[in-house]
């Protein structure tokens, strides 16, 4: 009698601890990922930092390139409203693409090249849009971990118990991951 | 110039580390590789900053700059708490270099600062064939960018935290084989091993754990009754840890900082 309480006892226990332990190990995954993201959007804030110093260096010489300044404006200025983390993917790949095309046009101007102002700037952003591609990597990397524990049994039950819901991962347009290379 | 093609991920392992100097692609001579291996040595016993110089043949696909990136992560080049690692790495028939900054130097070393070894000392050596000068220069002027940053005092506080970690697991080691030597039973290690695993982990930790706790119990409780009888009680937790050399890097990561060049 005694002993077979015991035994309902020590399973609730065990019970109880793995529900605890595996409650745990979703919350510290999902939290990875919210770090992850902060770190995305870190690097996101040095590029637009960076923006403004480059365009006021260029923006001179290159008068008639209004439109690609405008693009890039009005990204940032949808960024800064967006509030979903979506609504601020889009917005950063739109900057990226019009940052993209300001580079471009950059290079066809030799005495923009020569300007070691112009230069620094270009590295620096170079810099920037390779940390923003490996950030991004290490978020989709936490995202993959996440999904993995929500989607294996028996995590699956603990999960759909407490709600972790399953999280998106990083969609880039085709080619953004690519850091833009400034050649001089 | 936005590169257009998609990047094929082409990175590969490359082993452990041989020592902060790994020289897979051959460029410079065994001296010259004992000379940097020294210089590197010392910056890391002076700042505690980890400086890797690694070539390789080829990045088979990759770019270089995420091979950097990967490399970085898997030796965890600079100290854990830190992040003070740099690695200069090199791939022969690319013809392609990067100067790859964990996140803790990225204030000291600049991308423009990494930008501007590339082009000025890497690149005019490299294509003149002096692989050994280049990477000598560009080794002295990441060490004069980097000097500073860090004390080395801090390393030495990680290698005691290091040791109060081993010093708490010896500690549960003997308490828990004192009791399970002497305990009657030969399965409560596997019970214990059970609750553990499902307090740290899951249930694939759990069953791994009993397991273990089962066979634990079962050698310490067999150890303990012999040396009952025998009197003679034996110890075996020492063992020795293989030393000398090359202890590896300290945990560090890097964040994609740095710049790439090419020759």
């Amino acid at each position: 009698m005694t002993r077979k309480w015991w035994i309902i006892v020590g399973i609730i226990v065990l019970a109880a601890l793995w529900l605890g332990g595996t409650y745990n190990g979703l919350v510290k995954r999902n939290e990875a990922i919210n770090g992850q993201w902060a770190q995305v959007e870190t690097q996101y804030q040095r590029r637009f930092d960076l923006i403004p110093n480059l365009v006021n260096s260029v923006k001179g010489i290159m008068a008639q390139e209004q439109k690609v300044f405008g693009d890039l404006a009005e990204a940032r200025t949808r960024y800064a409203g967006a509030s979903s983390p979506e609504a601020k993917v889009r917005a950063a790949n739109d900057v990226e693409s019009a940052l993209g095309r300001l580079l471009v046009i950059v290079e066809n101007y030799p005495q923009l090249r020569s300007s070691e102002t112009v230069q620094t700037l270009m590295i620096q952003l170079e810099g920037t849009e390779n940390r923003i591609s490996v950030e991004r990597g290490r978020y989709n990397d936490a995202v993959k971990d996440y999904t993995v524990r929500i989607k294996r049994f028996p995590t699956n039950i603990v999960a759909g118990l407490f709600g972790f819901d399953e999280r998106s991962y990083f969609q880039s347009q085709s080619g953004a991951e690519n850091a833009p290379t400034v050649t001089f | 110039m936005l590169a257009a093609a998609l990047p094929v991920f082409g990175y590969y392992n490359l082993g452990q580390p041989a020592g902060f100097v790994n020289d897979f692609a051959q460029m410079i001579s065994d001296e010259q590789k004992q000379n940097l291996e020294i210089k590197l040595q010392n910056f890391e016993k002076e700042t505690s900053n980890e400086l890797s110089v690694v070539t390789i043949n080829s990045l088979q696909g990759d770019t270089i700059e995420n091979f950097a990136e990967k490399l970085f992560k898997d030796w965890g080049i600079g100290k854990e708490d830190k992040d003070n690692g740099v690695l200069l790495l090199i791939s022969l028939e690319d013809k392609k270099m990067r100067i790859e900054t964990g996140y803790g130097l990225e204030g000291a070393l600049t991308d423009a600062q990494s930008f501007i070894i590339i082009d000025s000392i890497l690149k005019p050596a490299f294509r003149l064939g002096n692989y050994y000068d280049g990477i000598d220069r560009a080794t002295n002027a990441i060490i004069d960018g980097t000097k500073g940053e860090y004390q080395p005092q801090a390393s030495k506080k990680s290698i005691s935290n290091y040791l109060d970690w081993s010093y708490v697991f010896i500690l549960a080691f003997v308490w828990l084989a004192s009791i399970l030597g002497r305990s009657k039973s030969w399965w409560l290690g596997g019970v214990i091993g059970g609750i553990m695993g499902l307090i740290i982990w899951s249930i694939m930790w759990a069953a791994s754990l009993i397991i273990f706790g089962l066979i634990f119990d079962f050698i310490v409780s067999r150890a303990y009754h012999r040396g009952r009888q025998t009197g003679h009680y034996p110890w075996w937790i020492g063992g020795g840890k293989s030393g000398g050399g090359f202890g590896g890097f300290g945990g560090g990561l890097s964040g994609g900082g740095g710049a790439s060049g090419d020759w």
